[in-house]
């Protein structure tokens, strides 16, 4: 007879006799085939056992100037998966020289699929990125996303003299890090 | 719903006081806590099955207490819960991104 844990918001909890079990799961999106462990032995002496799940979909994020997959592409962009409250996991993507990130092993389903969530944390520092956390749920195995980072607006920087009211500094420069 | 007494007989007043858990007739925990004295005071519903589990030092008891007219029940803790039972928590995450929790699902356990 099987024994059923619900598992919400990554935990679930239940009466379980001790014993060995073969371990399955169902969990939309992923390939339930890939849970590990794939059996425990359940003891008086532990309470709490860890299982993963893996997803085989693939998501790219297409970074341009204009959002388009023609657009100036944008290198050195960085991503990273995260939760709905923004709470980062895993590794940081970067774009390559065509401005596509990756993010590998992302759950999809044709129904119900979970949602992905992902911000951006860095652009290439010339242009302007949106750093709130974005979702998105994956019908189809691939998929691409197109990201918009525009071009860092033209400001007016002026330099005079501190003991000289608007007196102008003719030459020098200014570096902002 | 009233105040009961569940008694932990065989316990009194020992250092080594029971966890106890009890659940409703969904499984939900309606309560979770230590006995004082043996003892534990609870609100529930009349007319209904709990399912009470104390575990103190190696021993464990499992018990189905119906909600009547009674305000005091007892439960034998000095007899072994035969079926040995644990209540489990279990964790699913992602395995690509770590500790990434896994929204929704079921994990199923068949006993070999």
């Amino acid at each position: 007879m099987a024994k059923i844990i619900t598992i919400t918001n990554g935990t679930g909890s239940a009466d379980v006799i001790n014993g060995s079990y073969t371990v399955a799961a169902d969990v939309t999106g992923y390939d339930n085939t890939s849970i590990n462990p794939s059996s425990i032995v359940v003891s008086e002496s532990t309470n709490t056992y860890a299982f993963t799940v893996s997803a085989t979909g693939t998501l790219t994020l297409h970074v341009s100037e204009d959002g388009t997959s023609s657009g100036t592409p944008i290198v050195g962009a960085t991503f990273i998966r995260t939760d709905a409250s923004g709470t980062e996991y895993g590794n940081a993507i970067t774009t390559d020289a065509s401005g596509n990130a990756v993010f590998n092993n992302v759950p999809f389903a044709a129904s119900d699929a979970p949602i992905i969530y992902y911000k951006q944390t860095a652009s290439d520092g010339n242009h302007e990125f949106d750093n709130t956390v974005q979702n998105i749920t994956m019908t189809e195995s691939t998929q691409t996303v197109e990201i918009t980072n525009a071009l860092g607006a033209i400001r007016t920087f002026n330099l005079t003299d501190a003991n000289y009211e608007n007196l102008p500094i003719d030459s020098g420069s200014l570096t902002l890090s | 719903m009233k105040n009961v007494t569940i008694r932990l007989l065989g316990v009194g007043n020992s250092i080594f006081q029971p966890e106890v858990v009890i659940y409703d007739g969904s499984g939900c925990i309606v309560y979770s806590g230590c006995a004082y004295n043996g003892m534990v005071q609870v609100m529930l519903c009349c007319n209904r099955c709990y399912r009470v589990i104390a575990r103190c030092c190696l021993t464990q008891t499992a018990a189905v207490i119906y909600i009547g007219k009674n305000d005091i029940y007892g439960i034998n803790m000095n007899t072994f819960c035969q079926n040995d039972e644990n209540l489990v928590t279990f964790t699913l995450s992602d395995a690509n991104y770590s500790n990434l929790p896994i929204e929704k699902g079921e994990v199923i356990l068949w006993q070999r």
